[in-house]
């Protein structure tokens, strides 16, 4: 069964009660994900696989499964395609037993609709103005030291 | 595991050889303190000081012993000594400056291919070397902001995060001003020089450390600010004061708000909240309470992604602590200007009340 897990060294995220704020050191682009895109991300982070994640949500939430594994799959496509989890193979067994257990208690009355919260479709917004910090120098030469300077100019400064 | 790299240990010593040699003469030195840790700067001759020292004049002091850091600062021109590279190819100059193979646990090394300046730092001795290519051709923000990779390497031995923002405030304590360029810092920060009550620590770069008690504080740095020449018309009283108003129009403006206003700089200050200013159309300023999750990312990317790339994630913990810690606002920054400074007092004495 292929479940996700964070894209270390590059990334980091520091989830917050409100929003999980996501860092890729890598390419400089940094994001934010809300509403049930947080309980998604907190269940990635557990090795959940997309199945597990959307089975779970929808004890939480009063919604179907068919449109929770939508958006389950929208939102890890996402992360994916922005690097900032990968794929992993996990033995089912382990992970279904430790995954179902923490959710399982939380949520006495699965069968209950009233009980149940309103879902929100995940907010992931992407952020790319740090893009430009992290290139790498333009092609340059080298003077006579062994630095290097950007192309056309000479150790003063002047247009070459 | 530690990592030994003897190309780096090698290299640092050799860029000391390098000053000793430039520094024929008897050099020249100048103590500045940051908070209580007193630093030493060592000039090979007198080409380098007026270029560095005005922004960081306000933190000037009298010759201490007990240094915990000692930077070594030199040029070529005046001193007609090469500092060589060593054996160097293109692909040895990565991100930020970092050069491979001159980096390791005990020192860190960068290159700014667009000001000519080296920055190294050895982690064990406290020691930092600063040569300049061509002081001639230093762009304003490095001589608004000098040393910023060594201040940051050696920050974190002392707790010390190198930080992206602006920081004024009153006798009640500091706001923190975080946002991208172009959301109001410099202009909030630099609006605080006109009200009464209001006090100067840094326009762009600062330390967040903690107190003892575990308050957040922050430390002076430099006391440059810096706005955009189209904006800086706004602000004529402002402009005169600014260090290259005659300089090409794409370089920001530079003020050294110590040269004009020495009793508004403050060299640190207990921090009670961060500010988010948001530049609105309309004449009256206001405020509302954000969430930290909010003041996190308006803090973080921006700090984080210009360092050089040290130890990120500890930095990125910090923040996160800082964010959790301090109440966050927006701020709805207005036209009529003095609105902004009047703002800042009303969510400090906001911040003091709720304790």
């Amino acid at each position: 069964m292929q479940v996700f897990t964070i894209n270390e060294p590059i990334v980091v995220y520091e989830l917050f009660e409100d929003e999980v704020v996501i860092i890729n050191f890598d390419n400089g682009n940094y994001f934010s994900l809300r509403k049930s895109g947080i309980d998604i991300w907190k269940m990635i982070l557990k090795g959940e696989s997309v199945k597990e994640i959307s089975e779970n949500l929808e004890r939480m939430y009063a919604s179907d499964l068919l449109t929770l594994t939508e958006e389950v799959s929208d939102i890890v496509g996402l992360l994916e395609k922005e690097n900032l989890i990968r794929r992993i193979d996990k033995s089912s067994g382990e992970k279904r037993r430790n995954g179902q257990e923490d959710f399982i208690k939380s949520s006495d009355d699965t069968t209950d609709i009233n009980k149940k919260q309103v879902f929100e479709k995940p907010l992931f917004e992407k952020f790319t103005e740090m893009e430009d910090l992290l290139l790498v120098d333009p092609i340059h030469e080298v003077d006579e030291n062994g630095w290097p300077y950007i192309n056309g100019t000479d150790n003063d400064g002047n247009n070459q | 595991m530690e990592i030994i790299n003897n190309n780096a240990q090698s290299f640092f010593l050799k860029a000391y050889d390098t000053f000793l040699k430039a520094s024929k003469k008897k050099p020249i030195e100048i103590f500045i303190k940051v908070g209580n840790y007193s630093i030493k700067l060592v000039f090979a001759n007198k080409t380098l000081i007026p270029y560095f020292l005005p922004a960081i004049k306000h933190l000037e002091c009298q010759p201490e012993v007990n240094l915990k850091l000692t930077i070594y600062l030199w040029d070529t021109p005046s001193t007609d000594v090469p500092m060589s590279a060593g054996k160097l190819g293109n692909n040895d100059f990565l991100r930020h400056g970092l050069i491979e193979g001159y980096n390791s646990s005990d020192i860190s090394t960068t290159y700014n291919m667009d000001s000519g300046i080296l920055s190294s730092y050895n982690y064990k001795s406290k020691e930092g070397i600063y040569w300049i290519r061509n002081p001639k051709i230093l762009p304003s923000y490095e001589k608004a902001a000098p040393f910023r990779n060594i201040f940051y390497w050696w920050g974190q031995s002392y707790g010390l995060q190198f930080s992206h923002a602006a920081v004024v405030g009153t006798k009640d304590g500091g706001v923190v001003l975080v946002g991208k360029g172009g959301s109001g810092k410099s202009t909030s920060a630099l609006l605080s020089l006109d009200h009464p009550d209001m006090v100067y620590l840094s326009d762009d770069y600062l330390f967040i450390g903690t107190r003892k008690d575990g308050t957040p504080c922050a430390y002076s740095i430099y006391n440059s600010a810096k706005l955009h020449t189209d904006h800086a018309q706004s602000f004529p009283n402002l402009l005169k004061h600014s260090v290259n108003k005659d300089e090409e129009i794409k370089e920001k403006r530079v003020f050294f708000v110590y040269g004009f206003h020495k009793e508004k700089v403050q060299k640190s200050i207990d921090l009670k909240a961060i500010v988010l200013p948001k530049i609105t159309g309309i004449s009256q300023t206001t405020y509302s309470k954000t969430t930290s999750s909010h003041a996190f990312r308006a803090l973080v990317p921006s700090s984080i992604f210009q360092l050089p790339e040290a130890d990120r994630i500890r930095t990125f913990q910090i923040f996160g602590k800082l964010v959790r810690t301090l109440p966050a606002y927006d701020l709805y920054a207005g036209t009529r200007f003095s609105g902004i400074p009047d703002t800042l007092v009303k969510i400090l004495k906001e911040c003091m009340n709720d304790k």
